[in-house]
């Protein structure tokens, strides 16, 4: 049987359509223009985004939000979090219910073990969280763990240096933290925790996924939550 | 850094807005500068910040709890040499005690250490007499 391609006749008569559709095709995405893939074979969207169904796929630069913005699933905001500068990091996200990823990596140091929260909201609430975290510190042969009620979600370590991975639910009645780390300790060189973090209020709405802080200055940090459910 | 102090009309207790815009309509909050954000307290009458002393006293609980689990995670190690102990003497059998703390001897010399140092440990955080001194204590046993 005959194939029929785009930009082609059956009688072979036109190649090069000025339009499909009445759409015009151009690399450089648009309003209502078809982008082919370019040179090296691939789909570059450049700075707009693809939306399939209920899931977004861009990337926001954090550092150029300055009110909530209403990140939508699949989606992801990126920040550089300047400690010098600041030890807290406002991440200007709403939240509605949703289920986050942050991901955290500071720069590596073992001169002092820092410790990093995040406040629901931008605000702590009196010893309205509790916590669990358990791990081992390299070298040291034995586990380590422990219990304690808070005023935000403690995240342990995270900017000691290392890499942090949060899964976050801010459903207003299972406002829960998981993190896993694999974090420097200024006594052993490294550690892992894995900890879980509650805010115990069940009617309080969260709203604003929240500042970072830290209790100690420590280079860059690098922050990426993407908005899972 | 700058917060703003309240306390929560529905929850009653004391919340810290880190965005001036983060304090709920209709709340009138204190403005404060903290180097940590646990600097603020509310003690039943008034939002204030802590005082040095009661700054000095909080960390050295936190650092005798800190002490107290490391000291735990360091004697975890070798508690199975008390164990074997523990049941030889509780089957009376004082010739397999012997034979137990001879061929263990390095390792209860070490708990001794640790027990040593863990006193030593917690008279230097009890008796620290401001915070720079108290930071400077560094939770470590080098007699491995």
């Amino acid at each position: 049987m005959p194939v029929m391609k785009v930009g082609m006749v059956s009688d072979g008569g036109v190649k090069d359509a000025d339009t499909l559709d009445g759409f015009h095709a151009s690399l450089i995405p648009g309003a209502n223009t078809i982008v082919p893939l370019n040179a090296d074979g691939i789909l570059d969207l450049s700075a707009t985004s693809a939306l399939i169904n209920a899931y977004t796929i861009r990337r926001v630069n954090g550092n150029n939000l300055t009110a909530d913005y209403p990140l939508a699933v699949g989606e992801e905001v990126i920040y550089n979090w300047n400690t010098t500068a600041s030890l807290s990091k406002p991440l200007y996200i709403a939240t509605n219910n949703g289920v986050f990823m942050m991901t955290i990596i500071a720069p590596y140091q073992t001169a002092a073990d820092i410790a990093g929260y995040l406040n629901p909201n931008n605000t702590t609430y009196s010893n309205a969280f509790t916590y669990a975290l358990a791990g081992s510190s390299d070298g040291s042969g034995g586990l380590e763990g422990g219990s304690d009620t808070c005023s935000n979600f403690f995240l342990a370590n995270v900017t000691s240096g290392g890499i942090t991975v949060c899964f976050i639910s801010t459903i207003t009645n299972m406002k829960f933290l998981i993190a896993i780390q694999r974090i420097a300790r200024y006594t052993y060189g490294g550690a892992l925790y894995i900890l879980g973090s509650r805010w115990n209020n069940t009617t309080t709405a969260w709203t604003s996924l929240g500042t970072l802080t830290t209790t100690k200055a420590n280079g860059t940090i690098t922050v990426l939550i993407r908005r899972l459910l | 850094m700058k917060v703003w102090a309240y306390i929560h009309p529905e929850l009653n207790i004391l919340c810290c807005a880190l965005l001036k815009e983060s304090i709920p309509e209709g709340i009138e909050a204190i403005e404060f500068e903290v180097e940590s954000l646990d600097d603020v307290i509310y003690d039943g009458t008034q939002i204030r910040l802590k005082t040095q002393d009661e700054k000095l006293q909080e960390l050295k609980a936190r650092k005798l709890s800190e002490l107290k689990t490391y000291v735990a995670s360091l004697l975890a190690q070798t508690d199975y040499v008390i164990a074997k102990i523990a049941e030889a003497q509780i089957q009376n059998d004082m010739e397999e005690v012997e034979v137990l703390k001879q061929k263990y001897s390095a390792q209860l010399q070490q708990r001794k250490a640790i027990r040593v140092w863990n006193e030593q440990m917690k008279q230097a955080i009890q008796n620290a007499q401001n915070l720079e001194e108290l930071m400077g204590i560094v939770i470590e046993f080098k007699g491995k």
